[in-house]
């Protein structure tokens, strides 16, 4: 197994590289300059100034060489680089935001993976029954909605019409000291995005677990249980489960990196200071190193979910060997 | 004796809870559609001199009719009194500035002219990311005559040396040092710029939550005057439609530019009751065009054609359709309330009313029939009134207009396709600065109220392969004699000598009408009528101007 752990890391080395020099070129070709869309807040900026902020921010330098500075502050030093808009060190904006996306992503993640298991197994051992339909069309109500409209709809009723909940925000004013308080105020502020971000994952992992159910509980091997009179709750949970739930760690995994940059909207609407924030702030701004650090994490996160998704499959299914 | 007692104890509660509502803090929650990502010259956002003017106040300060005022300052310097000596001649000047004694950073170390010395040599060092060095770029040296009053000496002339010096003091009690080690990267990166800056104004930073808010108390220590509200807590809410829940909700009991576009306004005041909630709208002087390229589309280059456009153009009925008539449409590039605009150059210049007749007669004048299609073409050379027009895709309101504009120019045999593209590509200087658009872009430039016509009208800023497709002059208007006004505006100090050139300047411009003016940008602002105080400037000065006079009934 560990054998096969570092020969996976080995194997993504280059696929890193290869990302990141696409990612760098991509945003390189990106219309604008970052520089130039000054003078239209401040057409008085002479020459001088615009030559002065390109050279300081390197700008002035081919492509390849910002690249190759860009990448060898990485290896060498752990330098993510300077966000041209704020000024300081990348690590610092990604770590000031960073904390508040895995709050976000992580109770969506709990929150859809408590709701959608359940329901999915719920929706395959009673299929068509009302409370299948209901659930299916609940399922085609996540899927196809959109993050916004849900979000403000969620804010309108609850926030805006009813009051129960704060609009938009991470946390409040002046939050008085101790752990309690503070987690208090913080739920407050996630429930709605929490919610919007969750439903749609929730609403395709329910699907899939209904079906990949159906499919088991159909097999030959649990048929054979019920013959020998196996108890239904063993069958289920034991027998049945454990193999529906194998492709359903998959598409999890893998959704976490992809929840990870995809909760701009989310973050928008809510005003919820994120990673998905910051990366669209960042392209719309040409914040170019932020962007770039933001998409690397991104392609990490992928390789180690991927990774992980084997591992558990592994854990999951005895079937399974690496050599 | 017991019923003494009792009266002595609901006296004693009274007082306790009178004394408690008396302390009761003055909180303001003011929301705001961006987050500063810094303070400082080395950023340039609207939101950030919203903010900073509450923090950090400049040498003076401008109100909301356009008036200066001194803050730090003692006075405004003025020829008159010789504390700004010009030499024409030698075409350099000396501005005598003093601050006042009483003026204490909120750490609590005085201000002194030694903050502003180094806050100069910082913004000139080579390797201090400015936004602009351009006017501290015009002195020389700064002359320290004693704690309180310092001597800048320009190298040459500058007409607004009395109110503009290009650069702002740092506290020298922590960063002389960085300063003196040319320790300029830690500099740029110090705290201090982002949640640990500080000023010598009205409001301290207390705290200040990255994507969420900041917030700022009151320094009862302030020069000018204890503001009135202890507390207020600016909050940064990115999408329009949660801001107007959060109005009409009265969550956020303010909010000021950059706060909700023009049409999410109206409906916003529509729906409040305006007891509770005071909606203003105000021009501001960001100038909505469309430029011509001039250059390189030769019917472009007959003034015939130009006016023709302007006549074609029903401006009124896109302001009443666009913004219901709240605002007006602009005829020139300048805001009739620019210190440089005069009563009298309102009567001089030409105004285009909408005259569809008209424009055809210029255009046939111009050599321009209709072709068998209705479409305007050239007899000689064959050119076709089909134009390409772009302007930034997404942009509503600019979007909606240019439908407006090219319906209305279709009624004289003008069509007009229709190529909208992103921010990023439209502005991008290979495509903008180079002309790569065939025919006319609709955008806005921003101006101050110290703004001169030179960056944007002068010919030597035509950007051309010459000279590297560098200036602003987009629309590649060329006149001798406007440059020549030009030049002598930037060396006239005289107020009333640079209105009558700027009059002469607008003449010509009207007349021969390079881009075609559409209107100045209208911004709003909001508060609840117990709000008081809050008296927005629509002149790219911060609105917070007099924040310390705001107060909440």
């Amino acid at each position: 197994m560990w054998v096969y752990i570092v020969r996976r890391i080995f194997q993504v080395i280059p696929v890193l590289i290869l990302i990141s020099i696409a990612a760098f070129a991509l945003l390189n070709a990106m219309p604008g300059d970052p520089i130039a869309d000054l003078l239209m807040a401040d057409p008085e900026m002479s020459e001088e100034d615009l030559a002065n902020l390109r050279r300081i921010y390197g700008l002035d330098q081919p492509f390849h060489m910002r690249y190759l500075r860009w990448m060898g502050n990485i290896l060498t030093q752990g330098d993510l680089g300077m966000s041209q808009q704020y000024k300081v060190p990348v690590t610092t904006l990604i770590a000031r935001n960073i904390e508040n996306t895995i709050y976000l992503i992580g109770s969506s993640f709990i929150l859809s993976i408590l709701v959608a298991i359940p329901i999915g197994i719920y929706s395959a051992l009673r299929q068509y029954s009302l409370g299948d339909y209901f659930w299916t069309g609940f399922a085609f109500f996540g899927f196809s909605v959109p993050n916004h409209w849900l979000g403000l709809l969620l804010l309108f009723l609850f926030s805006f019409h009813l009051g129960w909940l704060p609009i938009g925000g991470f946390r409040s004013v002046r939050v008085p000291p101790g752990f309690w308080n503070e987690f208090t105020d913080r739920m407050q502020y996630l429930i709605l995005p929490m919610i919007t971000l969750g439903i749609s994952s929730m609403a395709g992992w329910m699907r899939y677990m209904r079906s990949t159910m159906l499919e088991v509980i159909r097999e030959d091997y649990i048929r054979t249980a019920r013959a020998k009179g196996v108890a239904e709750r063993i069958i289920i949970y034991k027998h049945a489960l454990r193999n529906a739930v194998l492709p359903v760690i998959t598409l999890v995994m893998l959704a976490i990196p992809v929840m990870f940059g995809g909760a701009v909207i989310t973050e928008a609407v809510f005003v919820y200071p994120g990673m998905g924030r910051l990366f669209w702030h960042s392209l719309i701004n040409h914040d170019q190193f932020v962007a770039m650090s933001i998409i690397m994490i991104i392609a990490v996160l992928v390789v180690i979910f991927n990774l992980l998704a084997d591992i558990l499959y592994a854990w999951v299914d005895p079937r399974i060997r690496y050599d | 004796m017991q019923r003494k007692l009792i009266l002595l104890v609901l006296i004693l509660a009274l007082a306790i809870t009178t004394g408690v509502v008396g302390a009761q803090e003055k909180i303001l929650e003011l929301a705001m559609q961006q987050e500063p990502d810094g303070f400082g010259s080395m950023f340039s956002m609207v939101a950030a001199t919203q903010v900073e003017a509450m923090i950090k106040p400049g040498l003076l300060y401008r109100d909301n009719n356009w008036d200066m005022h001194p803050n730090i300052a003692v006075y405004q310097p003025n020829v008159d009194d010789g504390t700004w000596e010009v030499n024409e001649e030698e075409e350099t000047m000396i501005v005598h500035w003093q601050i006042r004694d009483d003026v204490y950073w909120h750490d609590g170390e005085q201000l002194t002219v030694e903050d502003y010395v180094l806050g100069y040599n910082i913004h000139m060092h080579p390797d201090y990311p400015a936004i602009t060095k351009t006017v501290a770029g015009y002195i020389e040296e700064i002359e320290v005559v004693n704690d309180f009053e310092m001597k800048i000496h320009f190298n040459q002339l500058y007409p607004f040396a009395d109110q503009v010096t290009g650069f702002d003091p740092v506290p020298a009690h922590i960063f002389q040092e960085y300063y003196d080690n040319d320790n300029i990267s830690g500099l740029v990166e110090h705290n201090y710029w982002r949640t640990g800056f500080f000023g010598a104004g009205p409001y301290i930073i207390e705290d200040w939550v990255a994507g969420s808010h900041i917030e700022l108390v009151a320094n009862e220590n302030y020069h000018l005057g204890e503001p009135k509200i202890d507390v207020i807590v600016v909050r940064f809410v990115e999408d329009t439609e949660t801001l107007r829940f959060m109005i009409e909700g009265g969550e956020v009991q303010a909010s000021i530019g950059p706060t909700l576009p023009f049409d999410t306004a109206i409906a916003l005041q529509r729906s409040v009751d305006p007891e509770e909630v005071h909606v203003e709208f105000y021009e501001a002087t960001t100038w909505e065009h469309i430029d011509l390229n001039n250059r390189d589309f030769a019917p472009f280059d007959d003034d015939r054609v130009r006016r023709a456009l302007m006549h074609a153009t029903d401006r009124e009925e896109i302001m009443e359709t666009v913004f219901e008539g709240v605002i007006s449409p602009a005829h020139t590039f300048q805001t009739e309330v620019h210190p440089l605009f005069s009563e009298e150059a309102a009567d001089i210049i030409t105004t285009y009313e909408y005259n569809p007749e008209r424009a055809e007669a210029l255009l046939a004048a111009a050599g321009f029939v209709r072709d068998s299609d209705g479409i305007m073409t050239h007899q000689e050379t064959g050119d076709q009134m089909i134009l390409d027009f772009r302007t930034t895709a997404g942009d509503a309101t600019r979007e909606m207009v240019q439908q407006i504009i090219a319906q209305q120019w279709a009624e004289v045999g003008i069509q007009v396709e229709i190529n909208n593209m992103t921010a990023g590509a439209l502005f991008d200087p290979e495509h903008f600065y180079r002309r790569e658009w065939p025919h006319m872009v609709l955008f806005a430039w921003s101006s101050f109220p110290t703004s001169l016509p030179n960056t944007l009208w002068h010919k030597d800023n035509i950007p051309r392969p010459e000279n590297n497709w560098e200036g602003q002059n987009v629309a590649g208007w060329y006149n001798e004699e406007a440059s020549e006004i030009i030049d002598e505006m930037m060396n006239e100090m005289d107020p009333t000598r640079r209105q009558e050139l700027n009059t002469r300047l607008l003449q010509l411009w009207t007349y021969e009408i390079p881009s075609l003016p559409l209107f100045f940008r209208v911004d709003a602002a909001f508060w609840a009528t117990n709000v008081e105080g809050i008296m927005p400037t629509g002149s790219a000065d911060p609105d917070t101007w007099n924040v310390h006079e705001w107060d909440i009934h």
